[in-house]
């Protein structure tokens, strides 16, 4: 059984996603020279701050079923050791989102900005896109990534979970969405994108701020733009966050493979 | 062709600003003087603009001029090694390698415009000591390229701001260590250093050149008053503040002490918001604020190797025997240079340090003579 579990193993003992030589990746093994999780939120006290700017509907009911959901991956043995990474609570109420890149510049981009500088009053929130107009119309769920079931079950439910950002550090974007072809199988797991990644920084706003070491670029790679050379991802510049919607191209033919880019995963529940 | 970056910022923050909102008001002026200055220039930023996601780059080539000749002998100075007169010290002669001739920088300036390159910085040591730099200027072509001229500003007097200016000359770069002008001449080890720097700001901007203030920040300076009394300056002569972040090279190999923390750097550009400030690693063009080695600035050595940062003793090939389109891209595929990085890899990153260092240690037991060749350097930490 031991060595069943071993072969197939998906994440290392820090949580990080084997490559297994299949997938594009900077290094075989990251040095983790960017970081994350310095002083962040318990998850109750990042639950209430979501609740300050997206009123949550039922929030004690979300914090148990956030515990029970914490439960079922410890007990799982194929997945439990995403668990030995940085995670970040998020909670969502039930809603119909049909243009994600409309969501995300009208209401959601406002609600990281708030939650963001309300933290941070001398820091700045800015969103820079490049592209001649806008994100409307523009996202789109990535092929097999999960992210169209994890937009279908909440258009009928609320949902709460957590998003790993550094699941998928130093992946191509290509690949964050490729390795998913061997995760599409597990229950209620997506490749993250703009709807919770969002919300987890609202709830903990200081998850890429440290005065000691660079944290990585976190890619919403659960999204793809009609325009395959953009991604779209949030970061820090210095003690600010930023929303970019940036060129992923190294140069004409070649994608960036780079050691700060970082897809996430979520694990979620319906509660 | 308009910039195609829309911005959202903290006071409206989903609300559409303006196409070209990501430019400053300063760099917006800047961008529509070229338009009438220099149209073949204004036709490279647009082209860049159109191209940049597609991955295009549009770096500053930096050249070194004339070995390397100095006047001043700074404390923290990184071009040191590639003197004659610190290689006379070592070896008794100086460089035997091939210096660059106009010929070759006529070539340069050529294939740098058909690649869409449109900066041009010359520096040296203390470029002004170069007797052919007036032809220099000319075999560049100021009106294909900006020429920015990095000098101490000791022997830029008024009759040589004129010059510059007439010749078509778009920036002056001076270099000012400290506000305090006992501080700056005992570090350039030049008396009346100081005085001399201020009056060239003065000269060059009745002349009608852009300027910029360039200093140099170590651990810790950037929360002194005399840094604070240095960016009150700037902005009372509107004079844009350049920093640079001191790194462990040249005759500051060994100092780590004046390495900059995170915090430091983290502050620079929380003053980027409140003061005409700004580093290598600042957001502009619509790019956000990274590592630019090679995308953003490469230094052309008197022998014609490309070091893909001013402070780096590192080449990624030789513009005198390869096209410069083969150096970049090659460059670019490099793990350390080519992929987006936040912070400022020679500065803050001590793994890229240790690689670097040890790599020129190892380089200069073998020759004086630097940068270390690609295949002996960049070549050995792999490729994406």
């Amino acid at each position: 059984m031991d060595n069943l579990i071993e072969k197939y193993k998906i994440f290392d003992n820090k949580g990080w996603r084997l490559p297994n030589g299949i997938y594009e990746t900077f290094s075989d093994q990251p040095n983790w020279f960017f970081k994350l999780g310095e002083d962040l939120p318990e998850d109750k006290l990042a639950i209430d701050r979501i609740d300050k700017y997206k009123n949550i509907n039922r929030k004690n009911e979300a914090l148990e079923a956030l515990l029970e959901l914490n439960n079922k991956i410890n007990n799982n043995i194929f997945i439990k050791n995403i668990n030995n990474g940085i995670k970040v609570p998020f909670v969502i109420n039930k809603i119909d989102v049909d243009d994600i890149g409309k969501f995300l510049e009208e209401i959601l981009l406002e609600k990281v900005s708030k939650a963001f500088t309300d933290f941070f009053p001398e820091s700045h929130f800015k969103a820079v896109i490049q592209d001649k107009t806008d994100l409307i119309n523009k996202l789109f769920p990535s092929l097999n990534s999960g992210y169209k079931e994890f937009l279908n079950k909440l258009s009928k439910s609320d949902i709460c979970g957590y998003y790993y950002p550094q699941v998928l550090q130093e992946y191509s974007v290509d690949s964050q969405i490729l390795q998913m072809k061997e995760l599409n199988k597990v229950p209620n797991l997506c490749l993250s994108g703009p709807l919770e990644v969002a919300t987890s920084l609202i709830g903990a706003p200081n998850l890429l701020i440290s005065k000691t070491h660079y944290s990585p670029v976190l890619c919403l790679s659960g999204v793809t733009h009609i325009d395959g050379r953009l991604i779209c991802c949030f970061k820090s510049y210095g003690r600010h966050l930023e929303f970019w919607c940036l060129s992923q191209m190294l140069s004409k033919n070649k994608k960036q493979v780079s050691e700060q880019w970082s897809g996430g995963l979520s694990v979620f529940t319906e509660y | 062709m308009e910039a195609s970056v829309k911005i959202l910022s903290k006071k409206d923050s989903h609300k559409i600003l303006s196409k070209d909102a990501s430019l400053t008001n300063e760099e917006d002026r800047k961008r529509k003087d070229q338009s009438q200055k220099r149209p073949r220039v204004h036709q490279k930023i647009q082209n860049y603009f159109e191209n940049m996601i597609d991955g295009a780059i549009s770096p500053i080539l930096r050249l070194k001029i004339n070995r390397s000749a100095c006047n001043m002998k700074c404390e923290h100075c990184c071009e040191e090694p590639y003197m004659t007169r610190d290689l006379i010290k070592k070896t008794g002669k100086k460089d035997p390698r091939r210096q660059m001739d106009l010929e070759d920088y006529r070539k340069l300036s050529e294939e740098a415009d058909e690649l869409g390159l449109f900066r041009f910085v010359i520096t040296g040591g203390e470029a002004l000591l170069d007797r052919n730099l007036e032809d220099l200027i000319k075999v560049l072509d100021p009106y294909k390229h900006l020429i920015i001229l990095d000098t101490n500003g000791f022997y830029f007097n008024e009759e040589k701001a004129k010059w510059f200016a007439g010749l078509g000359g778009y920036k002056v770069q001076i270099s000012l260590d400290s506000w305090y002008a006992e501080e700056h001449d005992a570090f350039r080890n030049t008396k009346g250093a100081h005085a001399r720097a201020l009056n060239a700001f003065k000269v060059a901007k009745e002349a009608g050149s852009e300027v910029l203030l360039s200093t140099c920040l170590v651990r810790d300076r950037v929360f002194t008053k005399e840094f604070q009394l240095l960016c009150d300056f700037c902005e009372t002569e509107a004079i844009p503040l350049y920093v640079t972040l001191a790194k462990p090279v040249g005759s500051a190999r060994g100092h780590e002490e004046w390495v900059c923390t995170k915090e430091d750097v983290d502050q620079l550009k929380f003053l980027e918001d409140k003061k005409n400030i700004f580093t290598h690693m600042t957001p502009n063009y619509g790019q956000p604020g990274k590592c630019i080695t090679v995308k953003g600035i490469n230094t052309v050595n008197h022998d014609g190797e490309i070091v893909p940062c001013p402070y780096m003793d590192l080449s990624i090939g030789n513009v005198t025997k390869e096209p410069l389109k083969d150096i970049l891209d090659r460059g670019m595929r490099n793990k350390w240079l080519g992929p987006y990085r936040d912070e400022c890899i020679i500065g803050e990153n001590f793994d890229f340090i240790k690689f670097h260092n040890d790599t020129v240690a190892k380089h200069l037991k073998e020759t004086p003579y630097l940068p270390v060749p690609y295949e002996k350097g960049f070549a050995l930490n792999g490729s994406v």
